[in-house]
């Protein structure tokens, strides 16, 4: 009986325009914004190399270690996420990280449109076509009254629901199926490196994700559809579940975060740094003004001239002593208010990334950009690498330099350069920047829960369906 | 029923009623019925409670950039007063490795924010908060607006994308069925026995829809304004009445479009089904689909290179060649002076100034023609694909209704194409300025005698207040409206034709 149920579903949804259209849809969508997308990763490598390049051109010049270009991911092709939008490169110098600009700086339109990806075509036109496959499927059944006749038939209730479900999934999965197959042909010609370790299965993962999604939606309309009596009804609040939760939860949530955990703006914690840095200088220089001027007395140097004496240890030695607990100082404050603003900005996130799990949706997104290694995990695997970059840099370079500033009311002076005896390392032995991407192993794990809520959903909303189909009255 | 109503105004001397009668009876009947509904209800509750959060985000946005514009501003001033202290005057001219943050700050063209990026957020955030200007040419500086990873995973929220998304759904939800729903229940049947035209009532229709469509829209624009207003911002201040006309002109025309493509599907088909289908996914894929699609297509048929590369590209390769112009000044500078290779000595310099400057001068004319030319090729190589890839982008995206109304809505705005293009042009047309007096007339030059460089001047630096003085584009709403004219014209004539297709289909349709 399930069976002939599940053949009498399949069926007419094939003769219906909406396979047509679902059809139409992701053969034309996908391998199109797929191969597009390999478009864009290839010139992101491309930039990528090229700028490599003129870093390691440059670094003859006695810079190396000091700047650290990001790699593309290469499964940003399926999901962008935060590849166009954080910094591609950085740069260093003392006390301060310095980022570059995100990969999607100075296009203009993506600005206002964003992107489209096959993270973007399951989340927003799938979701949408498995709501208009699944809207009329009982209430639809209910108007025309065919609903009665079957189950005048000798059938478990909840056998119906399932074999609607799975007729409508079997007709919807077909061609997003088929039409992946078909864009993973294209990226291999297109020369997208799939075989490549770790895309390969990240891809299959990706696939297996879209379509727990796609039932996610189709189930939200199953129940829609059982609730309701008239299947207008039923599409009307179908839509308005579907601008909430695809178009509206995610976006808001990151409003409503910002409405209750308000964080500083960037620029203005940078000022704060800037400040405290000027004031913290110019205390060390009024500290050190007299021992300068009792050096130039010694070396008998003109007028409006001071120096530091590299060559008198017992110099090098004083000027550390006055200037070590300032310098110790401004670090420990810098690092005080870095970590301030980044606790809460994380908070800003986590809150965000909590209310926004309230839709299915932006848990796809995160659960596509992290498979991708476009999200959030790789997002904190970057910058904490510059970070761990720059505390090696400092403790080779950086704490073994000196930079003194001088000011007497009309005339100031500057020193620079690195400690004598310290042991700075020659230019070539210093570090490079490097990122890895996180192993697949690492991702699924972060990933657990996000997937596990999404089959929640899924079986909360069958459950759902399942009740309300039971209570349906005949009569 | 409106045949109801139509027989009973009709018949008291038996001539048909007139069609402006029929028009305005539909018109109303179809907005008493809609206003009721649900979907109306529920989309226009949906985009009233979002329409305070959505400007409320836009305000404090718009006001943190209007501060860190002021702040850049105010450094910018206090940078210019150092330089005119030092007596020095701005030399930048030559690319020295130390940098020169100061000097180079003073010429800095600071962007301030658009106030109506509160409604129409655009390309504002995302455009460079300043312009640096270098011997290798335009410098961006940072975006406005502090990248937002969560935001671009799952996307922006403002007044814009309300209207774009919500109200255009709205208009494709009201217009599904008013054809073909009647068609199904049978009362299109009894209401085309009646004396009433074919298009006069069809006419009725759209003239009830566009009314019940201006009811959320008028509304929520109020309600924009009010809570810009709470927030600190007023949008009505310095001539931005007439843009905020404007934009919610082409609101509405965007809107009457989307409504007109509705009662054209629902003519066609047969069912509401088929009708609702078929609208949604057009719906989905004129607003979310082909508009970035559109993007990436223009950028993968004409690549280009993204501007942080070009200018290191610049950069690099400047490098090479005034590196070798350095030591060929160096050579020059040895053998007039006899100074032994590696040895540098500003004195000598002074003392042999005018023969060394003779010997350099035709060396560093050569360096800059040799600069000149390979950042001309660069430049007009990028600009070369950047036009042709901006047109391919543009041809695409005139398919979506969604995307003429969200291009003209931001250029209308201020915050739009056209705004940045003429940022741009005025940021290029000040560094062409800075060309003549400055850049290609460098005040001093480094010279390096086989290794050890010294910095020799060769006439006194320009002071800041010399400096050509950067002209910021007007931001008057007529301007602005008239880049926007061609693509509201584009809107206006879709939903002509989507109208006259209606109405062909309409009058085709067989009552049997």
């Amino acid at each position: 009986m399930f069976i002939t149920l599940l053949k009498k579903e399949i069926l007419e949804y094939l003769v219906s325009i909406r396979f047509l259209v679902l059809t139409a849809l992701c053969v034309l969508l996908i391998p199109l914004s797929l191969y597009v997308n390999s478009e864009t990763y290839r010139r992101w490598s491309a930039d990528y190399n090229e700028q490599l390049k003129i870093e390691s051109a440059m670094e003859g010049r006695g810079n190396r270690g000091y700047h650290g270009v990001r790699p593309p991911s290469p499964l940003s092709v399926f999901a962008n996420g935060i590849e166009t939008s954080l910094p591609k490169d950085f740069s260093l110098e003392n006390q301060q990280i310095s980022f570059g600009v995100p990969r999607s700086y100075g296009d203009p339109i993506y600005e206002i449109f964003g992107r489209i990806d096959f993270l973007f075509v399951v989340q927003a036109v799938l979701s949408l076509v498995a709501l208009l496959f699944a809207f009329d499927a009982v209430s639809g059944e209910k108007e025309m009254g065919t609903l009665k006749l079957t189950l005048a038939n000798p059938v478990p209730r909840y056998h119906v629901l399932l074999g609607k479900f799975a007729g409508g999934m079997i007709v919807l999965g077909s061609p997003l199926l088929l039409s992946f197959t078909l864009g993973l042909g294209v990226l291999v010609v297109a020369g997208y490196p799939l075989f490549q370790s770790g895309v390969l299965g990240g891809v299959f993962l990706i696939l297996g994700l879209a379509v727990a999604y796609v039932a996610v939606f189709f189930l939200a309309g199953l129940l829609v559809s059982t609730l309701t009596h008239q299947s207008k009804t039923a599409l009307i609040m179908l839509m308005f579940v579907w601008v909430v939760l695809v178009l509206g939860a995610p976006r808001l949530s990151i409003m409503a975060a910002k409405l209750i955990r308000p964080v500083d703006d960037d620029s203005v914690v940078e000022l704060r740094k800037r400040l405290l840095t000027d004031t913290i200088e110019k205390e060390k220089g009024n500290a050190l003004k007299p021992l300068y001027f009792e050096k130039a007395r010694q070396k008998g140097l003109g007028k409006g001239q001071l120096m530091f004496d590299s060559e008198d240890p017992e110099f090098v030695r004083r000027r550390f002593e006055i200037a070590g607990p300032f310098e110790a100082r401004l670090r420990a404050e810098l690092t005080r208010l870095e970590e301030d603003q980044q606790r809460r900005k994380q908070a800003q996130l986590n809150l965000a990334h909590n209310l926004s799990r309230i839709s299915p949706a932006s848990i796809f997104s995160y659960l596509m950009t992290d498979l991708s290694d476009t999200g959030e995990f790789v997002k904190v695997r970057f910058l904490d690498a510059v970070r761990s970059h720059y505390s090696t840099m400092d403790r080779l370079v950086f704490s073994r330099s000196y930079h003194d500033s001088i000011n007497d009311g009309n005339h100031g002076w500057g020193f620079g350069g690195d400690l004598p005896g310290s042991g700075v390392p020659k230019s070539k032995d210093l570090p490079l920047f490097s990122l890895s991407f996180p192993r697949k192993a690492e991702t699924i794990a972060a990933s657990v829960p996000d997937i596990g809520l999404t089959l929640a959903y899924a079986v909360l909303l069958f459950a759902g369906a399942t009740v309300a189909f039971l209570k349906y009255d005949l009569r | 029923m409106i045949s109801d109503d139509l027989r009973s105004e009709a018949t008291p001397d038996g001539s048909p009623p007139s069609v402006a009668f029929v028009i305005w009876t539909v018109a109303l009947r179809e907005m008493a019925e809609q206003v009721r509904g649900l979907r109306f209800l529920l989309v226009v509750a949906l985009v009233l409670a979002l329409t305070p959060l959505a400007v409320y985000v836009g305000t404090s946005d718009f006001r943190s950039r209007l501060e860190d514009a002021n702040r850049l501003a105010a450094e910018q001033a206090e940078m210019v007063a150092r330089v005119r202290d030092n007596g020095r005057g701005v030399d930048i001219s030559w690319t020295v490795p130390w940098t020169t943050e100061s000097e180079l700050a003073a010429v800095r063209s600071v962007r301030p924010p658009e106030p109506l990026s509160v409604l129409v957020h655009g390309l504002d955030g995302a455009m460079p908060q300043y312009w640096d200007y270098s011997a290798t040419g335009l410098i961006l500086g940072p975006p406005a607006w502090q990248p937002q990873w969560l935001a671009d995973v799952l996307g922006q929220l403002d007044f814009e994308f309300l209207i774009r998304v919500a109200l255009g759904l709205l208009a494709v939800l009201l217009a599904f069925d008013a054809v073909a729903g009647e068609k199904e229940l049978g009362t299109l049947r009894a209401l085309l026995s009646q004396p009433v035209s074919r298009p006069a009532l069809l006419t009725g229709k759209l003239v009830g829809g566009i009314f019940t469509l201006l009811i959320p829209l008028v509304t929520s624009f109020l309600l924009a304004v009010l809570v810009a207003r709470v927030f600190g911002v007023d949008l009505l201040l310095a001539g931005n009445a007439p843009k905020i006309l404007l934009l919610a002109l082409t609101s509405s025309a965007y809107l009457v479009c989307f409504f007109s493509l509705g009662l054209l599907v629902s003519s066609i088909a047969r069912t509401q089904r088929t009708s609702m289908v078929v609208l949604l996914v057009t719906w989905v894929l004129m607003v979310l689909a082909i508009p970035p699609l559109a993007s990436l297509l223009g950028k993968t048929v004409y690549p280009t290179t993204p501007a942080h590369v070009l200018q290191k590209r610049k950069a690099a390769l400047d490098d090479d060649v005034r590196r070798q112009a350095e030591q060929a000044m160096g050579d020059a500078y040895r053998e007039i002076t006899g100074m032994p290779e590696g040895w540098a000595d500003t004195r000598k310099y002074e003392a042999n100034k005018e023969a060394v400057d003779q010997r350099i001068a035709p060396i560093i004319v050569d360096y800059l023609k040799k600069r000149r030319q390979l950042i001309d090729d660069i430049d007009r190589e990028a600009g070369r694909r950047a036009q042709r890839q901006n047109d391919l982008t543009r041809t695409i995206m005139a398919l979506s209704p969604a995307a003429a109304f969200a291009g003209a809505a931001a250029d209308m705005a201020g915050t739009g194409d056209a705004q940045r293009s003429a940022w741009f042009n005025a940021a290029y047309r000040e560094q062409l300025n800075l060309n003549t007096v400055l850049f290609d007339d460098p005040p001093s030059v480094m010279i390096n005698n086989r290794g050890a460089q010294f910095r020799a001047s060769l006439h006194k630096a320009p002071s800041a207040s010399d400096l050509p003085r950067f002209a910021p584009p007007g931001r008057n709403a007529a301007a602005n409206a008239s880049r926007a004219l061609s693509l509201l014209g584009l809107l206006l004539s879709t939903t002509a034709l989507f109208i006259a297709a209606g109405f062909v289909a309409f009058s085709r349709y067989d009552v049997r």
